[in-house]
């Protein structure tokens, strides 16, 4: 697919300098990549931008079945879930073709190795975290599955494409 | 001066002391309760498993049985059965799928299902379960309790303990759906 205006291009660089600038603090990660679209967008914990997301008119919920393909277009897409009273998560999907979660190593609570099984097709992920879960650190590596890591949670995973104003500024 | 220090030296000891044994008692449990210790479970035998429900013939050696009882060698009542996941794809090529799995279920004496524990034990990859299990009636726990360690971005929770309802004769959960956070002890 041919990337039009270079919109491909401009996700996956924000993508890529959020990743190494912010590599353990997923909403300033994601914060970084919005503020390359929304100039004015302020910094927010996780929780916030979640309720932000949902609210404002600048945002869209979009289905799970579209997110690969939307993110190939070039589309910002924001994906998280709220935890309350504790952190929630947030990240960005990355363009490319779905692919399954899991096939990476990650360490038991007695600190052996093992492989976290791949499973299902999910879209791409770029995220971070300040914990030790290395499903939660992706550069278009994981899966956007893989920060929750189980079914469940990954069903009350929510995603919203940036519209902008809905004229111009926004990238669909 | 000397004495002082000395009593200084010690109140500090016992304080440090009753501050590790109470951190101690609370990072290894519940009061009353035991926690199931995957290494004491043993293989199931074949011919049993094959008398469970089809979707466990095909794990048919990775099949174990965790006796609950409240001191080693006693017979037990009850018990849980579980596949152990790791222990299957260690045979498998390292790229092999996820595949759904049975839950473990609690069996009586008869292996009957009395019961069903809400993830694989011990490991439901990436979470690890910790099960309790105490408040003893007539040889049988009436409550079993599942912690889970979950290194994902969502954190530890815990489980409605399982509680025995003698009428229905099997364990019930109030509600099915994870508490985030730590269980209070």
């Amino acid at each position: 697919m041919a990337d039009e205006n270079g919109k491909v291009e401009k996700l996956k660089r924000a993508c890529g300098h959020a990743f190494v600038i912010y590599g353990h603090s997923c909403s300033h990660a994601v914060w970084y990549v919005i503020s390359q679209y929304e100039p004015s967008q302020k910094w927010m914990a996780a929780n916030d931008l979640i309720t932000n997301l949902s609210t404002s008119p600048k945002w869209k919920p979009v289905d799970q079945r579209e997110l690969s393909m939307l993110a190939s277009q070039g589309v910002l897409i924001v994906g998280g879930l709220n935890k309350v009273p504790a952190h929630g998560h947030v990240l960005v999907v990355y363009p490319g073709p779905q692919k399954s979660a899991g096939g990476y190593n990650a360490k038991d609570d007695a600190g052996k190795i093992y492989k976290v099984q791949p499973r299902g097709s999910y879209p791409l992920a770029m995220s971070t975290s300040s914990g030790g879960w290395p499903g939660a650190r992706s550069y278009g590596d994981k899966t956007v599955w893989d920060s929750w890591g189980k079914d469940t949670e990954f069903k009350k995973v929510r995603f919203w494409k940036y519209v902008g104003s809905g004229t111009a500024g926004g990238n669909v | 001066m000397l004495k002082a220090h000395r009593c200084y030296a010690i109140c500090l000891f016992l304080m440090v002391a009753a501050f590790l044994l109470t951190s101690n008692v609370h990072c290894e449990g519940y009061k009353g309760f035991l926690k199931l210790n995957p290494d004491e479970c043993v293989p199931l035998d074949k011919k049993i498993v094959l008398q469970l429900s089809a979707e466990w013939h095909k794990y048919a050696d990775f099949v174990k049985i965790c006796a609950l009882t409240q001191k080693k060698g006693q017979p037990a009542k009850g018990s849980i059965i579980s596949v152990w996941v790791e222990e299957y794809y260690g045979t498998l090529p390292s790229d092999a799928m996820w595949e759904k799995f049975p839950l473990p279920l609690i069996v009586d004496d008869h292996f009957q299902k009395i019961g069903q524990l809400p993830e694989l034990y011990p490991m439901d990859q990436p979470r690890e379960l910790d099960v309790y299990y105490g408040k003893w009636q007539l040889g049988m726990p009436t409550e079993i309790m599942v912690d889970v360690h979950n290194p994902a971005v969502s954190g530890d929770y815990y489980y409605d303990s399982l509680i025995w309802n003698k009428d229905r004769g099997t364990y019930e959960m109030k509600s099915e759906g994870e508490r985030y956070g730590r269980r209070k002890r």
